[in-house]
């Protein structure tokens, strides 16, 4: 397969069409499983590390909602063509590292997709527009029912599913979800905000994920543990964080916009605009940050030369590697800032 | 800042334990934090991430014997250093230090999720969420909400209202 044709193609969650959308950028649903009597891909030979390779690809075949997916195997990937896939949320970056006998399996729109061999031997993926957990996890669900009648699953009575780090056990299940917060950032109570969620069984973190400054005022908000409560269970209480969040963000984001206030930000998002109109290097994460001013003014229904889905497409556009793919070779820093630019002055023009 | 526990050197190992929801703030030299049996001691990323959860717990399962996985061949100061297990067995292998382990992480110590489809613990939900499904039923038809609301509940915890 072609990578470089799913350039072209759009992620389904980036269309602005899921509930919240306007604040939930993105809503995910994972589960770990592994296959029963088998060592954890971090500790397999290559021998029984590619079988389970080609036994969860076939099993994947007849999993009803994968039918149309492609299966990309990481070893024949350059490793742009990796980074590529680390950014559009279809593989980690662990997966991107060891490829010998890695896949992944990415069905129609993104929407659903199982890392094979990662740090556990698989990881199925739903991830859409919007607040969506429940519904992601009623299609993964279905998938997943669908691999365990051709793969005997590791699963313990009392502990669930068993996987290679203790704190996915049980379920197996992360449920997150990307918030843009720009309007408690502005004023000021992003901290106060996220703090309080640490005691509500969430974590929080940046854009990109553990350990890693925020970018863009995109957070990443999941549950805690995995193993106690049912899927459900875990997925509502995730649901409910993430709705409180977006009530206070549109709060800030209205006063945001009244009065005095509104002259500011006005003055903020037309400047973020003129910037991305104009520049001729830029880094990622200005770009970022300039995105998530246009995006707030989109989302208060301003009139700008762009739209909601376009800007979505753009967080993960404007990275690196899909800048690289876009030139069709590696670039240095540069390169990429020059050609972001170009991109940037392209989609505001 | 000096050393809580010996009160000469300078602190330079910093964390926070929860003892009965309150929240300590401790502050120990290298020499104390050595020598003492604390959470936050372990280098290894899972002990470091239970630490934050709130401390190892104590006594037995900080210093276990050296158990071994006879399926894959860990060992558990492997796993201690690095958090990862090596094969399903490793679960039962370690049965006794880890499910401490799980409990300290995760808070609970049993699955109340879903099953894999067609095994016998799928089966056993299934059947305990048809029977509460019964009950529900009629416990509604009775106009009896508080058991209703009770019954509710269970299915809830069952993956299955």
């Amino acid at each position: 397969m072609q990578l470089s044709n799913m350039l072209r193609f759009k992620m389904g969650w980036a269309e602005p069409a899921g509930p919240s959308h306007e604040v939930v950028l993105s809503s995910r649903v994972r589960l770990a499983r592994n296959l029963s009597g088998r060592p954890f891909p971090g500790r397999s030979t290559p021998k029984a590390t590619a079988a389970v390779l080609s036994e969860a690809l076939a099993a994947a075949r007849k999993a009803k909602a994968l039918a149309k997916a492609a299966s990309i195997l990481l070893e024949e990937l350059e490793e742009t063509e990796r980074v590529f896939l680390v950014e559009r949320y279809l593989i980690s970056r662990l997966l991107a590292q060891a490829t010998r006998s890695r896949g992944v399996v990415v069905g129609e729109r993104e929407i659903l997709s199982l890392m094979i061999n990662e740090e556990d031997h698989l990881r199925l993926q739903g991830i859409d527009s919007g607040l969506c957990l429940e519904k992601l996890f009623d299609q993964t669900d279905s998938v997943d029912d669908d691999l365990s009648r051709s793969l005997e699953f590791a699963f313990h009575p009392d502990w669930g599913y068993l996987a290679a780090c203790p704190t996915n056990a049980g379920t197996g299940l992360r449920a997150s979800c990307l918030v843009h917060l720009p309007g408690l950032g502005l004023t000021g109570q992003i901290n106060r905000v996220l703090d309080g969620l640490s005691r509500l069984g969430v974590v929080v973190r940046g854009l990109y994920g553990e350990g890693t400054k925020v970018t863009g005022d995109l957070y990443q908000v999941s549950n805690a543990t995995a193993l106690g409560p049912a899927e459900r269970s875990l997925i509502s209480s995730v649901s409910k964080v993430v709705g409180t969040l977006v009530q206070r963000e549109l709060e800030a984001r209205r006063s945001l916009a009244e009065g005095s206030h509104g002259t500011r930000l006005e003055d903020l998002v037309y400047r973020s605009l003129g910037v991305l109109q104009n520049a001729r290097v830029i880094s990622y994460e200005e770009s970022m940050q300039h995105l998530s001013y246009i995006r707030l003014a989109l989302s208060l229904g301003w009139k700008i030369p762009a739209s909601l889905d376009a800007v979505n497409e753009l967080t993960v556009l404007a990275r690196p590697g899909h800048i690289q793919m876009l030139a069709g070779r590696a670039l240095d820093a540069g390169e990429r800032d020059f050609l972001r630019a170009s991109l940037l002055r392209k989609k505001f023009s | 800042m000096l050393c809580s526990r010996c009160g000469k050197n300078e602190a330079s190992v910093h964390f926070k334990q929860i003892v009965n929801n309150q929240v300590a703030q401790i502050d120990l030299c290298v020499d104390c934090a050595k020598s003492a049996d604390l959470p936050g001691a372990a280098v290894s990323p899972i002990f470091d991430l239970l630490s934050k959860l709130g401390g190892l717990p104590p006594g037995r399962e900080a210093r276990p014997k050296d158990l071994l996985c006879r399926a894959c061949g860990l060992r558990y100061s492997s796993f201690r250093e690095t958090g990862m297990l090596g094969c399903p067995s490793c679960y039962e292998s370690f049965a006794g230090p880890l499910s401490a382990v799980l409990k300290q992480i995760h808070g609970a110590s049993r699955h109340g999720g879903k099953a894999p489809a067609g095994s016998p613990d799928r089966r056993r939900i299934e059947e305990d969420a048809a029977k509460l499904r019964e009950l529900l039923k009629k416990a509604v038809a009775a106009e009896d909400f508080e058991e209703a609301a009770r019954l509710r509940d269970r299915l809830r915890a069952l993956g299955r209202d």
